[in-house]
């Protein structure tokens, strides 16, 4: 029987997946207007940011339950539940797709830029992301439930190398692709771990918002996210510092476009404040790691930014000024409501996760 | 681990590395001065008759040489990249394995440090590349990545032997105090190792300092590690040749470098700790922690190995492809071949689990690692110059004699000096593996207010425990009886001992942040200025270009901030005294904990009242 208690947290429950549904159902409906007049490339350019942004958060949230699982990490205990929540973004992350093969023509892929490249004709293109990233949410489901009873140390391992080359590919043909001929052999690098940089920001939004965690564990997520924001402009600059310094005009464009020129000189500042360099100096001090609300703020910053950035790796290449209106929110709303009803309905619950975990739990008097 | 038992017997395992060397030492030591010899010979032969005798000519002008420094260098950058990094995750398998990794560093530094000098041929005009006005009042250009990679090796060897030799000292005073008696080391040795150690008391007043400035010396060196292999790679991707210019290369190397280092790291550790005895210290496990990181470290490299042909094909490169196709189908195709073998797929065995029990297969393993990685260095640095866009100017290299044995000579250096390090100090980290072997405990109340430090003059009561748990108990007690002249004395640094002193985060972090932005903005300023004077526009870039004065500015940085962490080190735990902090017993460097309390004779008399319960060792007025 049911506990009173619990009735009521159904009741929450179904409100907040109506809120989410809504959400989704408006910014759909908006984006969908925005389509349907004229010929636009803005809504596609909106789909396509927002595909690769919430995909590689969603996914990167399995890698770092199977990144957990590799290092035998006990620190997390029953947050890494929440990790777990990321294959129910799987069925929306193939629907975008499929709205991209849809509109890949107002996208304009750079097969017209190189004569005779049928790996870059858009539905190719797009048909493989979409068999890797099948393949890709396959494995993390049979991880999620091997997660769960105990197990998935291999299958952990299969889903880290899966991930990394599964977004090279995505970020590679999805935002690379735009410029072509222009290349970066780190560009997959960067964008499958920015990837991650997103997802263990928006891990550590939800643990700063749920009362289970603590200040330690709020610590270690606050120096993972110092780490990865390191680790992302490290690739960043090698990326940029190599084409500076090389001067080859077949390269140069991408930071013309970027940094050389306002209006985008002015994001890529927002970007080096709220991505690349900000979480590290705010962060520095443990106690502003350890601090819930202060953590949280610096999370959802991060969040903002690596939208900001996915946005700034699409649309110069498309468009001198940088404009963020109604097919951008619309769309940004419709993929927020999704990822909001697939956490909801994905189970586990907290509560459910069960102790044979194991290694989940620390050990008593190890004082972690 | 809590027992006394147990702390002593690491000490006996690791001090007892220290005895008499026997034949099993002799033997590999001569043959490895043999072979330095012969290196020096050769190297002493190529300056008399010139650079000819090299096998380097147009069109491939860097050959071996360039090859071992990169290699050697990757080697160094994983000793105290291992140490640094995996000391600022917390991971517990650290302590084992630290020292000899650092170990490794000091001289892999050295190795890596002498190549671009043999290379230069005339050596003797090395100091041309100082950032020092000549004669001629020409500076060197701060935005050249050859510069970059000065000022990283510099730094990055200033900041490793500061870190390795801070690790050193608490295992220096351990030996001072114990090595008569574990491993009959006569009163001259451990007079210098007493003096090495600045007479290190293992107070709580002193760790409070040693733990922070430890914490801020691997932020340092682990950046500094990342930086130097990075700055490495960009003498190449900072190059127009394809194979060369590629904005993957920082992280590759990086990656490269964890790989060959850690694989080094892999083939000291096996035969040195069964030599050394060190079997209880080093075990199986961090064996295997070891060679995990190495099948990591060979994914990202197996990844890179894929990118740059795919990256060629994606983008229709005319010189990319042809470079691709040459590495694929040309002279150096079975060099290329291989590396996948020997840098991805062999280290991939080390995920399997019974690969890793078997230590024989583990050290081979490792070897064949360091063979590819070799090759993988010499085929970088050779094929983007053998085959670059003139078809004209396409050629081929060969090492010849003097390279070969200089080369060889490089290892037998490394190797040889290992060795006699091996002899000469503790090979694992003592003070590590105690604190790593002890569990985390935490009082559930520490009595608030400040304790000062124990007077020169006037009456004290000392107690000795077995463990820390029944100090920590009985400092806690003396504490709440109202005595406030208080200090504790551990093997290891305690977090709650420091709590209990209530001495509050130690000053040494403001001496670090001071270092790094006075060091930062020094290094700033002096390459903005030098390009004033210069005034010349280099590559496109004009004098003064921010971006490219940033690398050797972080360089500045980072080890203006070692020497300042150390200073404040220094000055703070008062490891410029000449005695050791009052109270001072030789147990404490070894197994035993104590507490020493200062006060009137009541007080005192209050004090044993409290303690009573904890220790059955208690001296000082009754």
């Amino acid at each position: 029987m049911a506990r009173p208690d619990g009735a009521a947290s159904n009741r929450t429950r179904t409100v907040r997946i109506g809120l989410w549904a809504a959400l989704a159902a408006l910014g759909l409906l908006l984006w969908l207007r925005c389509a349907g007049v004229g010929s636009s490339a803005r809504p596609a350019q909106a789909l396509l940011v927002n595909y690769l942004y919430f995909v590689p958060l969603a996914a990167g949230l399995c890698a770092w339950s199977a990144c957990l699982t590799l290092s035998k990490a006990t620190w997390a205990g029953r947050l890494e539940t929440l990790l777990l929540k990321g294959p129910g973004f799987a069925l929306p992350s193939i629907i975008a797709l499929g709205g991209l093969l849809v509109l890949n023509r107002r996208i304009g892929f750079g097969a017209a830029a190189l004569p005779g490249g049928i790996w870059l004709a858009p539905v190719f293109l797009l048909e493989r992301d979409a068999v890797a990233l099948i393949l890709f949410w396959i494995i993390a489901v049979v991880f999620s439930r091997q997660r769960l009873s105990g197990r998935g140390g291999r299958t952990a391992g299969v889903l880290s190398v899966l991930y990394v080359t599964v977004f090279s590919l995505v970020g590679i043909d999805g935002a690379m692709s735009l410029t072509a001929p222009w290349k970066s052999t780190v560009y997959g690098l960067y964008f499958a771990i920015t990837g991650l940089y997103g997802a263990i920001a928006a891990w550590t939004l939800l643990c700063a918002c749920s009362p289970q965690a603590t200040k330690k564990q709020l610590h270690d997520l606050g120096k993972i996210l110092v780490g990865m924001s390191l680790l992302s402009a490290y690739l960043m600059a090698s990326q940029i510092l190599t084409i500076w310094y090389v001067n080859l005009p077949a390269e140069t464009g991408f930071l013309i476009d970027r940094i050389r020129t306002m209006p985008w000189r002015a994001v890529t500042v927002i970007l080096v404040a709220s991505v690349y360099l900000g979480p590290f100096v705010v962060l520095l001090p443990a106690p502003y790691k350890r601090n819930r609300w202060l953590l949280g703020t610096v999370a959802a910053l991060v969040l903002c930014g690596l939208w900001l950035e996915r946005f700034w790796l699409v649309a110069p290449a498309r468009c001198a000024v940088p404009v963020i209106g109604l097919p951008e929110i619309a769309m940004t709303g419709a993929f927020l409501g999704a990822l909001g009803i697939a956490f909801e309905l994905t189970t586990p619950k907290v509560t459910d996760f069960p102790e044979s975990a194991g290694n989940l739990n620390p050990p008593e008097g190890s004082g972690l | 681990m809590t027992s006394s038992t147990g702390y002593r017997s690491i000490d006996d395992a690791v001090l007892g590395g220290l005895k008499k060397p026997d034949r099993g030492f002799f033997v590999p030591a001569v043959v490895c001065a043999v072979g330095v010899g012969a290196a020096l010979c050769a190297w002493i032969y190529q300056v008399r008759e010139g650079m000819g005798v090299a096998g380097i000519n147009h069109p491939v002008g860097w050959g071996v040489y360039i090859a071992n420094y990169i290699f050697w260098i990757a080697v160094a950058m994983a000793g105290s990249f291992v140490s640094g990094m995996l000391y600022l995750v917390r991971a517990k398998f650290r302590s084992a394995v630290s020292r000899a990794a650092e170990t490794m560093t000091f001289f892999a530094v050295i190795a890596a440090g002498l190549f671009p000098l043999i290379h230069l041929g005339r050596v003797w005009v090395f100091y041309y590349v100082m950032p020092y006005p000549s004669q001629r009042e020409l500076w060197p250009n701060f935005q050249s990545p050859l510069f970059w990679d000065l000022m990283a090796i510099g730094s990055y060897l200033t900041a490793s032997w500061i870190f390795y030799y801070v690790g050193l000292v608490p295992d220096l005073a351990a030996a001072a105090d114990h090595g008569e008696a574990v491993a009959a080391i006569g009163p001259l040795r451990r007079s210098l190792y007493r003096r090495l150690s600045l007479n290190f008391s293992f107070a709580a007043s002193q760790w409070r300092h040693y733990d922070r400035s430890y914490l801020f010396f691997a932020a340092l060196v682990t950046p500094l590690a990342v930086s130097i292999h990075t700055v490495t790679s960009w003498i190449f991707g900072m190059c127009i040749l394809p194979g060369w210019h590629s904005t993957i290369f920082a992280p590759y190397f990086v990656a490269g470098a964890v790989l060959s280092g850690s694989a080094m790291c892999l083939a000291i550790l096996i035969p040195l700790r069964r030599n050394l005895g060190l079997t209880s210290i080093i075990t199986d496990e961090h064996i295997a922690a070891l060679s995990k990181i190495i099948a990591a470290a060979a994914l990202l490299v197996g990844y890179t190995y894929c990118i740059e042909p795919f990256a060629a094909w994606y983008s229709h490169d005319t010189f990319d492809r042809q470079f691709a196709a040459f590495l694929a189908t040309g002279w150096v195709a079975p060099l290329y071949w291989s590396l996948g073998v020997f840098n991805v797929l062999i280290p991939l065995m080390l995920l399997v689990s019974r690969v890793r029990k078997r230590l024989g297969l583990v050290f081979v393993v490792a070897i064949l690692i360091n063979a590819g990685m070799w090759l993988e260095r010499v085929v970088i640095v050779t094929s983007a110059t053998a085959h670059d866009f003139l078809p004209q100017n396409w050629g081929t290299y060969m090492p010849r004699w003097p390279e070969i044995v200089i080369t060889l000579g490089s290892f037998f250096l490394v190797f040889g000096g290992i060795l006699v390090f091996a002899k000469l100090l503790p090979m694992a980290a003592i003070a590590d593996v105690k604190e790593a072997r002890t569990p985390c405990f935490e009082l559930e109340s520490v009595p608030s207010g400040r304790c000062e430090k124990i007077p020169l003059q006037g009456a004290t009561l000392t107690a000795i425990f077995d463990n820390a748990s029944s100090m920590l108990h009985a400092a806690a007690a003396v504490k709440r009886a109202g005595l406030r002249k208080l200090e504790l004395f551990s093997p290891f640094p305690l977090a709650s001992g420091a709590d209990i002193l209530g001495q509050g985060e130690s000053p040494v972090r403001y001496w670090t942040l001071a270092g790094f932005l006075l060091g930062g903005a020094l290094g700033l300023a002096l390459g903005w200025w030098s390009s004033q004077v210069n005034g010349l526009s280099v590559g496109g870039k004009p004098p003064g270009a921010l971006p490219g004065l940033l690398p050797a500015a972080f360089e500045f940085a980072a080890v203006t901030g070692v020497l300042f962490n150390f200073a404040g080190l220094i000055v703070h735990a008062g490891l410029y005294k000449r005695e050791r902090v009052r109270g001072y017993d030789a147990r404490f460097s070894g197994s035993a904990f104590g507490l020493v309390a200062a006060g009137t004779e009541t007080e005192l008399a209050a004090a044993r009242a409290a303690i009573e319960p904890f220790s059955r060792e208690i001296h000082g007025p009754a």
